[in-house]
């Protein structure tokens, strides 16, 4: 694998720059993310719920796209896409990007849900803060995992 | 041997990124707890030296690299950059208590911080000279 990385066409440079980019980012942004969850669920803070729903959709969802897109790029340029069986890793690659849209918007829900209630009644946001951070949790782990197996390239 | 090696060395990076991401929310205008604030700071460390000590025996396990290639020599210098600039947000952020605002001059090395560190992940990519 690495003995093809260093005879890589040059014209894959750009999608394989702009998808570590994108896995670092969104790796980097669950992190911060769950960071703001995880006070936002424990203590009834609203503005770190706030800030985690900017972290959301500010960095995360962001990341997630320039990732996707690039993996599909890059896929394209590898002529992964043409295969009938791919290899494992490119499996674990998109589930855990096709599962990470979901669990990025479900997360989103149940957080400007919280948010809204907060305000409007005065509430302290707490079990769908908890559950969100649970589901950004999961994602971090999902990608750290696909991080493995793009490295690895088990099967 | 490598493969692991190649996982390691993308952890660190995952790890300097995810240091990276919080402390720009600093820079830009987030007000953080201080006790978070630490752990990203630790994971910028462990980020940082996680690098270079998987890069250095990546360099050594594979056939065809050195560590006198053009892009590793370049790595180094980018690295050595990253080093100098990365911690002086976290810096500022707990010296003002974690109530001011990051001053500009800060502000500014944090983002030279961020080019410095895509251009370390181009030229882990690109390998000029390799």
């Amino acid at each position: 694998m690495i003995g093809l990385a260093t005879i890589r066409p040059d014209e894959w440079d750009v999608p394989l720059f702009l998808h570590v980019l994108g896995a670092l980012t969104l790796i980097g942004a669950l992190a911060l993310t769950m960071a703001l969850l995880v006070p936002a669920g424990r203590d009834g803070s609203a503005a770190s719920l706030r800030l985690a729903l900017r972290s959301l959709t500010l960095a995360v969802l962001p990341a997630w796209v320039v990732l996707r897109v690039s993996a599909e790029w890059i896929a394209d340029k590898e002529g992964w896409n043409d295969v009938d069986d791919p290899p494992d890793w490119i499996g674990i690659g998109y589930i855990a990007g096709d599962a990470g849209l979901l669990l990025i918007v479900v997360s989103g829900l149940l957080g400007w849900f919280a948010l809204r209630r907060a305000r409007a009644d005065g509430d302290r946001p707490a079990t769908g803060v908890r559950v969100a951070a649970v589901l950004i949790g999961l994602l971090l782990v999902l990608n750290l995992v696909a991080l493995w197996a793009m490295t690895t390239k088990p099967g | 041997m490598t493969d692991t090696l190649l996982f390691l060395h993308l952890l660190a990076a995952a790890s300097l990124f995810a240091a990276i991401v919080a402390f720009t929310a600093l820079v830009l205008g987030a007000r953080l707890e201080l006790g978070t604030v630490r752990t990203f700071l630790t994971l910028w460390h462990i980020g940082l030296v996680g690098v270079f000590i998987f890069g250095i025996a990546l360099a050594f396990d594979i056939d065809g690299y050195d560590v006198f290639d053009g892009w590793v020599l370049i790595a180094i210098a980018l690295w050595l950059a990253a080093g100098w600039s990365g911690d002086k947000v976290p810096a500022a952020y707990r010296e003002s208590g974690g109530g001011a605002a990051i001053p500009a001059d800060v502000a500014r090395i944090h983002w030279i911080h961020v080019v410095v560190v895509l251009l370390l992940l181009a030229d882990m990519i690109g390998k000029p000279w390799a």
